[in-house]
């Protein structure tokens, strides 16, 4: 066929260049000598003579070689080349703006970058593991109280007896246990304990030894454990000889069976697996919290799972009415978000990185369109020798394509490292984060960023090139002479440096305001006297099954209190209590009420920090009791209701009741929003007393939050904190020996984050410091390039009116006016930007969207800072305008006039 | 009268000029341009550059094919031939020169 024949030979022509050169290079070559030896045969000529008659009669040889090349469909390779390297060299002429556009372009497409990546790894993520995408959970809802219900070990073996469409179910607990090695400090390890088909739907061999067995699950089997790769490495020094070591875990000695790869912590975030037994039957709703999960079986898909599973949970909903009428069980892929429809999550993936785009293109947009101006005369050139408009639109998008791709190059380097950061920071402090969510940048991310730098060069280029080659371009090369310019910023790019402008009048303050405030904050912090406390996490493991909730918790006071007195004991030690949170980590908020007596309307609204403390608790953070009295014994009664609050809560009580103090008041919580079905009314409390405020949860605005403190019982307090004051001592030598008392006390005694207050404190200061700090580095950056657009503002108006000015200065201008003539539309668009910034901020902080929420205070706060940005940002603009006005001061009179 | 055709005509007749001296025999680049001279009468001295040009734009459009080969005196040379599809194009664009000749020449005769 004729087409294919043709498109074979073009397919031939384009891919096959340097074969195609070749051919080309041999057939001129055979043609010239064949021309030339016949000139010598037929016309008698000389060599070299018949040569150059052969050549001339060839016509060019070049041209011809280019008729070709265009012929192939190549001949934009060849230009596209050029480009780029002309793009590189454009880089490095214009340094400027290389460095601070570059820069924002590399933060807009880092963030992007990194939070595409992200948003796919929690919402879209890849399972790492053999088929990987058939693993799947089957998690219950409660439709009435749209909350989660995990105790379905019932449930789960009728599931395991009756489904056909998930092979391999298995279920798993989460548990915390002490493992000890050797004489190595006791370590509480997040450990799994599940079922054998459970630890096989990985399909993950182990490193060393073995996994578990049905053997090891039955009931009165010796202990066993598996170890993950870090703990491993960590506990054990990565020994090749751990298989049938024993280790102690929590009370029992257990044996090592085997080591898993490195990365693998299925089916969550686990550094060891042990088995879990089961009875044969279980009654409904008994038993602890599982997770479920298994395969589905070959050629089924996930909705007829779920439909099979959808009879089953009918079945025993009409079975078990009391129990399970609300149940609805579900089957869900392991890492699949809970909920929310594709376009959304596409949505949270793709729109706010969109948005910081577009506002780092128009900022390093305003640059190169600058750039772009004082190149005309090279340009109109060009369209001269004849240049297309596309090429020449052609050479501007690939310059622009090379700062984008350099920007996008080093944003994804420090997107990487962010993201891994992040990563590894969720890692250390919450546990871990699931084995699917890992470091490192998808190629999908890459991807994502390589169409980020495509779509920002278009935005960069465009519209300088469309204006740049405009029609008539040629008849402007009478203007080129000395680097006169003849493109301006028109309405619409002065419109874009107002935007600019008007952002970065509005970021500064809202920077400023955030700096004072964690500096004023961490100040405050640091006031507290942290250095002589130390606190730590603690509680007691529970072994599924052995006991009922009454003896554990009886145990876990009893262990709790000897641990207590073991410390107390220690020399330097002067009191210890507990609570359940650290002070000053961040207490839990709720809503609620004050009346000043019962029945009376309520005197005071607010949202509260709350605590459950021990006893001592204040006496333990030298906090005195200011009013009232202190909890005494009765209050840890059944059914005491009392509450202790703090200064700021009195404060505020005082002022908007109207009312000196809140003693005898009574406070109640508003029903929690989680469970609006809930028929019972929250409980009152009675305020019995007023403490010293702890200085450790300091406001917007400087001031102590109110809080509301409750009694906690060592046996039901979750978390249990423990603090501790020593005086005279190293409070971290002593919590470095924590975990070895509790061991002493119950190996199955957990400690976690043992150490000084001042490290909490600090760990909690440093996240902030982190966040203001890159405010602070973003807002700079929106002024520096704030200030290169005025700049190129003013260059490029120089540019063009330098015929004006050079007259002006002939007829005698003052050189002041001369000045004022060039920066008065530098200014008058910086003025109009902050004008238009405060404008919008002032509105906002009047409106009540304020730090502290009241209008007054934070519009005479912003007021000051808008003073302040306003100072800097005319100096900013006075700055950017030294170098035009030099130049345009120094322009020669006559050398101007002579230009046409 | 004029000793040689206008360069336009010349230029836009090229294809058919090559079409027709490779359905002789087929032949390479340097012969074509020998036997449109030769055959012409010396009329047609046609820029042998531009011929090559025109040989790749037949060739995308399956018109003619190549292939090395040796000549007589054992130099190796891109030689090139007829399709059955350039023959069929050669028989359409000889039809049409054949109509546009026989206009212009009732025109011309016309008084």
């Amino acid at each position: 066929m004729k087409w294919l024949d043709g498109a074979r030979a073009r397919l031939r022509l384009l891919f096959a260049r340097r074969a195609a050169e070749s051919r080309m290079n041999d057939e001129f070559r055979f043609h010239l000598e064949m021309e030339t030896d016949r000139l010598m045969r037929a016309k008698g000529r000389a060599p070299d003579e018949a040569r150059r008659q052969a050549l001339a009669a060839f016509g060019g040889v070049e041209k011809h070689k280019e008729a070709m090349r265009d012929g192939r469909g190549l001949a934009w390779l060849g230009g596209t080349s050029l480009d780029v390297k002309l793009g590189v060299r454009m880089l490095l002429k214009y340094p400027g703006l290389t460095i601070a556009g570059g820069l924002a372009l590399a933060i807009a497409i880092g963030i992007g970058a990194g939070w595409y990546d992200l948003a796919g790894k929690f919402l879209a993520p890849a399972i790492p593991l053999p088929e990987g995408d058939r693993l799947v959970l089957i998690e219950t809802q409660n439709t009435l109280t749209n909350e989660p219900e995990p105790r379905v070990v019932r449930d789960f073996l009728e599931w395991r007896r009756e489904l056909r469409t998930i092979e391999d179910l298995g279920a798993y607990r989460t548990d915390t246990r002490s493992l000890t090695v050797s004489n190595a400090a006791p370590e509480p390890i997040r450990l799994a304990e599940l079922t054998v088909a459970a630890f096989g739907t990985a399909r993950v061999h182990p490193l060393l030894g073995r996994g578990l067995l049905d053997a090891d699950e039955m009931p009165g089997a010796p202990s066993v454990l598996v170890l993950g790769y870090d703990l491993w490495q960590r506990t054990l020094g990565g020994r090749q000889d751990v298989v049938g070591s024993v280790v102690t875990l929590g009370n029992t000695p257990a044996t090592v069976i085997g080591v898993m790869p490195k990365g693998f912590t299925y089916p969550v975030n686990y550094t060891a697996w042990t088995p879990l037994s089961l009875r044969a039957s279980y009654d409904a709703l008994e038993g602890d919290a599982i997770g479920v999960i298994g395969r589905l079986a070959p050629g089924v898909t996930q909705e007829q799972a779920d439909a099979e599973l959808r009879v089953l949970g009918e079945r025993s909903a009409a079975a078990l009415p009391a129990t399970h009428q609300h149940l609805t069980p579900r089957v869900m892929r392991l890492g699949e978000a809970a909920d929310g429809p594709d376009t959304a999550a596409f949505a949270v993936r793709i729109l706010p990185v969109l948005l910081l785009l577009i506002i780092a293109c128009v900022s390093v947009g305003t640059l190169v369109y600058a750039r772009t101006a004082t190149r005309e005369g090279e340009i109109a050139v060009r369209s001269a020798l004849g240049a297309s408009r596309a090429r020449i639109i052609g050479q501007l998008f690939v310059e622009a394509l090379v700062l984008a791709s350099v920007a996008a190059a080093v944003g994804l380097m420090a997107a990487d490292r962010a993201v891994t950061w992040v990563i590894e920071n969720f890692n250390q402090a919450s546990g871990g984060l699931p084995f699917w969510i890992t470091p490192g940048l998808t190629l999908s991310t890459i991807l994502y960023a390589a169409g980020l730098a495509v779509v920002t060069a278009v935005m960069l280029s465009w519209l300088p090139a469309l204006k740049v080659t405009r029609a008539g371009l040629q008849s402007h090369l009478a203007s080129r002479g000395t680097g006169g310019a003849t493109l301006n910023f028109g309405r619409v790019w002065t419109g874009a440096m107002i935007v600019q402008v008007t952002l970065t009048a509005i970021g500064i303050p809202v920077a400023l305001e955030g700096v004072s405030e964690a500096r004023r904050n961490v100040n405050i912090r640091a006031a507290f006297p942290g250095r002589e406390h130390l606190a730590a996490r603690v509680d007691v493991d529970r072994t599924f099954d052995d006991e009922t909730t009454p003896a554990f918790e009886a145990r876990r006071a009893r262990t709790f209190a000897e641990l207590q007195r073991r410390i107390a004991q220690e020399p330097g030690v002067v009191a210890v209590t507990f609570a359940d949170r650290v002070p000053g980590s961040g207490a839990s908020t709720r809503s609620g009420q004050a009346e000043a007596s019962a029945g009376a309307a309520p005197a005071y609204a607010a949202q509260f920090k709350t605590s459950a403390v021990g006893p001592g608790f204040f006496e333990v953070f030298d906090r005195p009791i200011v009013a009232g009295r202190a909890f005494h014994a009765g209050d840890w009664g059944p059914g005491a209701r009392t509450v202790i609050v703090n200064e700021a809560f009195a404060r505020e009580f005082s002022r908007d009741a109207g009312r000196g103090s809140p003693l005898g008041a009574r406070l109640r919580y508003s029903a929690s929003s989680a469970r609006p079905d809930t028929s019972a009314a929250e409980p009152w409390f009675e305020i019995v007393g007023v403490v010293r405020d702890f200085g450790l949860d300091p406001d917007d605005l400087g001031n102590e939050a109110p809080y509301v403190f409750h009694t906690a019982s060592a046996d039901t307090v979750s978390p249990f904190v423990m603090s501790v004051r020593v005086r005279g001592g190293n409070p971290a030598t002593l919590a470095a020996r924590l975990p070895f008392m509790a061991a002493d006390v119950d190996a199955s005694l957990l400690v976690e984050e043992s150490r000084s207050l001042d490290d909490w404190i600090r760990g909690r200061d440093a996240g902030l410091i982190w966040t203001v700090g890159a405010g602070a580095g973003v807002t700079s950056l929106a002024l520096l390039l704030s200030a290169m657009s005025i700049f190129s503002l003013v260059s490029v108006s120089v540019s063009r009116r330098r015929r004006e000015i050079g007259l002006r200065v002939a007829l005698g201008a003052n050189p002041r006016h001369v000045l004022a003539g060039t920066m008065s539309r530098a200014i008058v668009l910086m003025g109009s930007g902050i004008t238009a910034g405060g404008g919008l901020l002032l509105s906002a902080v009047a409106l009540g969207e304020g730090p502290s929420g009241r209008p007054a205070e934070d519009v005479a706060q912003f007021t000051v800072w808008l003073g302040v940005t306003s100072a800097v940002m005319l100096a900013a603009c006075l700055l950017a305008c030294i170098g035009p006005a030099r130049r345009a001061l120094r322009i020669n009179p006559s050398d101007a006039l002579k230009e046409p | 009268m004029l000793s040689r055709p206008p360069i336009d005509a010349l230029r836009g007749s090229l294809d058919l000029l090559v079409l027709k001296t490779l359905s002789l025999s087929p032949t390479h680049g340097w012969g074509i341009s020998q036997r449109v001279e030769q055959i012409s009468g010396g009329e047609f001295e046609m820029n042998q550059g531009s011929l090559y040009p025109a040989l790749q734009r037949l060739e995308k459009e399956g018109l003619i094919t190549s292939d090395w080969g040796v000549t007589d005196n054992n130099r190796r040379a891109r030689y090139y031939q007829l399709t059955a599809a350039g023959r069929r194009a050669l028989g359409n664009e000889v039809e049409s020169w054949k109509r546009f000749a026989a206009a212009i020449d009732l025109v011309l005769r016309t008084s």
